[in-house]
């Protein structure tokens, strides 16, 4: 074990490591869907601005989407705080070394948050006072949220990779490290962006299919080009996704070739339901769009798996020192139930208000 | 000691900390207060059947969306980013303690967004009690996550019967929790008036502004009838040490815990004689100053709150820079250095004391201090002798009781005396060199000094 991972908190957790683990993956993949959202829809809303200079389709659903995007920002935040609450109780020692490590771009996402997320609110909006200026304020925006990705996959690296710590520190106390230079940060971090761009053109073709009901020729068209952005960018993941796995060490890529039975048939059935999303989606939309959801969803556990076999020598969760708070755990899957609940209710009674009150 | 160390150079970690959580503070009050705000103007406007106090209510709520959704939730989040990496053996206490407090919390804030965005965009799409349901909805979240982030906050400084049972309810009902939640309650009433006066003060139309800012003015009344009770109960309750140090121990922290009375009153006073008493005659500028004083307010009790914890992060349990009393006993037995992981040596040599006295620094005087900028060492230590730094160092938590002890071996103490003496200019020698000196030779010391000068 690497001498510098600090020890364990003296606390015990609260809850098994597992059950905890499951909680960090069960949100993190809640979080990855708004997050792809925003990442891929900001990218794509930036095309449609400058292609709606020519193309009035394009206008429109440029400005459907940007109109969206707040609200996106929203969702993955609070989606996003779960699985980062799991993962610091959890892998704490390790998380928050590589996170100081490269304090000073790790805090930056904030600042950058604030400003992407008010850049999306102008443009919402201000979209037509802002006319052709508007691209220009989405394109900021989209690019703070790509770096904040970035970040995000430089320092989830960083934390398996304790044997890059020692000479980091070395090179200084001042937290300004980027951990971008480590082979499978590039790959890892396009692999999700990629997939952000597929669930985007998914997410547009769902938006067509809604606008459809009132404007058929319209929607139509959104849902047609929606699917073309997913089924490019989902054929394009296969090549990003190998590049990724590829560019493993070579004894944990081995664990997703054969070598691990768990790791490799996770693989094939994600990889399978993606093909097979492939191949339905222009079809059954509702169908293909639950087969990727099982891929994004099994991609997750992979990716628990994945570091598992980075940490394999270095953290054990399953030894970590337990004391369970039963009582309390079951009083926040209460106050969770009741919290869906609430949701439930406002949305439904938003959704089924579809007609403003004014225009009554 | 676990952890590695994050250098911010002049302001040092407590101030970056600091500056967030302020500016977090006084928007997300008011994201409390002002839920109930928009929720009781909106029931005013629709009993008095007064469209245009309506439409105020609707633009104070785009306000209130672009302060609380955005700038609110993200400094929040930035409250967590920075602690983590200032104090992350403070920050993983505090979530290995809290997992299901926090995840509660967690619950009440997305019931919170979503509330948020629905009565926003709901104005004109939802029934009028639907509407006001909703917004309901939004403030009752928004106080219940308030009511669990105060269970920990104050568990900081009066952990309470957990020291000794380490029982989640101990440590989340602690002497401080009540009286805090009904500090900060109110507060956010106060804070809902002090924004509702900005966008009341903007209202073009006198008749209907004159009834806001009156209507705005009257939520720091309670405020300023329970907060001196409620304060004397809080005060009542802090351990002895942090009572002395708000009240003449500490000079500076004396000054802020007046500031923040004094600042309270003016606060008070001046909207009970302006807004309150003259509404007609209220001004934008006006307005803007009284938040201005809101916000001081803020920062000085914020920063005495977290000030009197000292020498504690978590009292009796964890020092400020993140050793715990258990780790104090690990070192004592085996010595700074060798308990520490992120150390460059692990020996103390006659040629290596420079390092040795930087690595600990770094491990139990940088969480507080910095060498040349905020709480600066190079001038807290300037012109005296490494006998007397030495001395100080033995003796910090009686010369400093908000200081934690120097925890270490005699060699080491030494070793740090020697490289904080080593930041100034040598002091000449008043007498001549005591038998047992221990500075190194001047050629030594400069070329041991590995990291001494940033």
């Amino acid at each position: 074990m690497n001498p510098l991972i600090p020890s364990p908190d003296p606390i015990p957790l609260p809850a098994p490591a597992w059950l905890l683990e499951g909680l960090l993956v069960f949100t993190l993949f809640l979080h990855l869907l708004p997050m792809s959202l925003l990442m891929g829809g900001g990218s794509l809303t930036v095309i449609s601005e400058f292609l709606g200079r020519r193309d009035d389709r394009h206008r429109r659903l440029a400005q459907a989407t940007a109109r969206l995007l707040p609200v996106v920002v929203a969702f993955t935040i609070t989606l996003g705080i779960a699985p980062l609450l799991f993962l610091q109780v959890v892998f704490g020692p390790l998380f928050f070394s590589s996170s100081i490590l490269m304090a000073w771009p790790w805090l930056s996402i904030v600042g950058m948050m604030l400003v992407g997320y008010y850049g999306y609110y102008w443009h919402s909006f201000q979209f037509e006072r802002l006319g052709r200026r508007a691209v220009w304020v989405t394109l900021a925006s989209a690019a703070l949220f790509i770096i904040i990705g970035l970040l995000f996959t430089s320092n989830m690296v960083l934390m398996l990779t304790p044997a890059r710590w020692g000479a980091l520190y070395k090179a200084g106390r001042s937290g300004m490290q980027l951990g971008l230079a480590e082979p499978t940060v590039l790959p890892r971090f396009l692999h999700m962006f990629v997939a952000s761009l597929a669930l985007s053109g998914l997410g547009i073709a769902i938006l067509g299919a809604v606008k459809a009901r009132a404007d058929t020729a319209f929607g139509t068209w959104v849902r047609q080009y929606g699917l073309r952005w997913f089924v490019a960018a989902t054929w394009l993941q296969f090549a990003v996704g190998f590049w990724f796995l590829a560019s493993l060490p070579a004894s944990i890529r081995s664990l997703f070739l054969g070598g691990g039975t768990v790791e490799t048939g996770l693989l094939i059935v994600a990889l399978s339901l993606a093909v097979i999303s492939l191949l339905t989606i222009q079809r059954w939309l509702a169908f293909g769009t639950t087969a990727i959801l099982g891929t994004v969803a099994l991609m997750v556990v992979i990716r628990d798996r994945l570091r598992a076999a980075y940490l394999a020598s270095e953290f054990d969760p399953a030894k970590l020192a337990i004391q369970p708070q039963m009582a309390i755990f079951a009083l926040f899957v209460l106050i969770l139930l009741c919290g869906i609940a609430a949701i439930a209710w406002m949305v439904w009674k938003f959704a089924l208000a579809n007609v403003p009150r004014t225009q009554q | 000691m676990n952890y590695l160390v994050w250098e911010i150079p002049q302001i040092g970690g407590g101030m970056l900390i600091g500056i967030i959580s302020i500016l977090h503070v006084f928007v997300s009050h008011f994201a409390i207060g002002g839920g109930l705000y928009l929720v009781l103007a909106e029931r005013k406007a629709y009993r008095e059947n007064d469209p245009a106090a309506l439409e105020y209510v609707k633009s104070h709520s785009f306000f209130f969306v672009l302060v609380v959704l955005v700038f609110g939730a993200v400094s929040g989040v930035g409250i967590w980013w920075s602690i983590g990496l200032v104090s992350p053996a403070a920050t993983s206490t505090l979530l290995h303690v809290f997992v299901w407090a926090w995840a509660i919390e967690w619950v009440f804030f997305a019931v919170e967004i979503v509330a948020a965005f629905v009565y926003y965009y709901g104005w004109d799409r939802l029934d009028r009690h639907t509407h006001l349901i909703v917004g309901w909805i939004y403030f009752i979240a928004a106080w219940l996550s308030l009511f669990m982030i105060n269970g920990i906050l104050t568990f900081m400084l009066t952990p309470g019967r957990w020291l000794m049972t380490r029982e989640f309810w101990h440590a989340f009902w602690n002497p401080t929790a009540i009286p805090s939640l009904i500090i900060r309650t109110m507060a956010c009433l106060a804070l809902a008036g002090l924004y509702g006066l900005v966008t009341a003060g903007a209202i073009p139309e006198r008749k209907l502004k004159a009834k806001m800012v009156r209507f705005a003015a009257t939520w720091l009344l309670p405020a300023s009838l329970v907060l001196p009770l409620a304060g004397a109960w809080y005060i009542s309750q802090i351990p002895p040490l942090a009572r002395e140090i708000s009240m003449g121990d500490s000079p500076a922290v004396t000054i802020f815990a007046g500031l923040s009375i004094a600042l309270s009153a003016v606060l008070f006073v001046f909207t009970f004689f302006g807004p309150y008493q003259r509404p007609q005659h209220f001004t934008l500028p006006f307005a803007f100053m009284l938040a201005l004083v809101g916000l001081s307010v803020t920062g000085v009790t914020e920063w005495v709150r977290e000030a009197v914890r000292k020498p504690y992060v978590i009292y009796g349990y964890m020092y400020s820079n993140g050793i715990t009393r258990r780790d104090q006993e690990i070192i004592e037995h085996d010595g700074a250095l060798q308990a520490a992981k992120w150390v460059t040596t692990r020996e103390v040599r006659e040629d290596n004391r420079l390092e040795v006295g930087r690595n600990l620094y770094e491990i139990q005087c940088a969480s507080c201090h910095t060498i040349n900028g905020f709480n600066g060492m190079r001038f807290a230590v300037k012109g005296w002798r490494e006998e007397f730094i030495d001395f100080q160092l033995q003796h910090l938590s009686e010369l400093k009781g908000f200081m934690p002890p120097f925890m270490g071996t005699d060699a080491e103490r030494r070793a740090l005396a020697a490289w904080l003496a080593d930041l100034n200019p040598k002091v000449p020698p008043i007498t001549e060199p005591l038998a047992q000196r221990t500075v190194p030779p001047i050629a030594v010391a400069m070329g041991g000094a590995q990291t001494a000068d940033q």
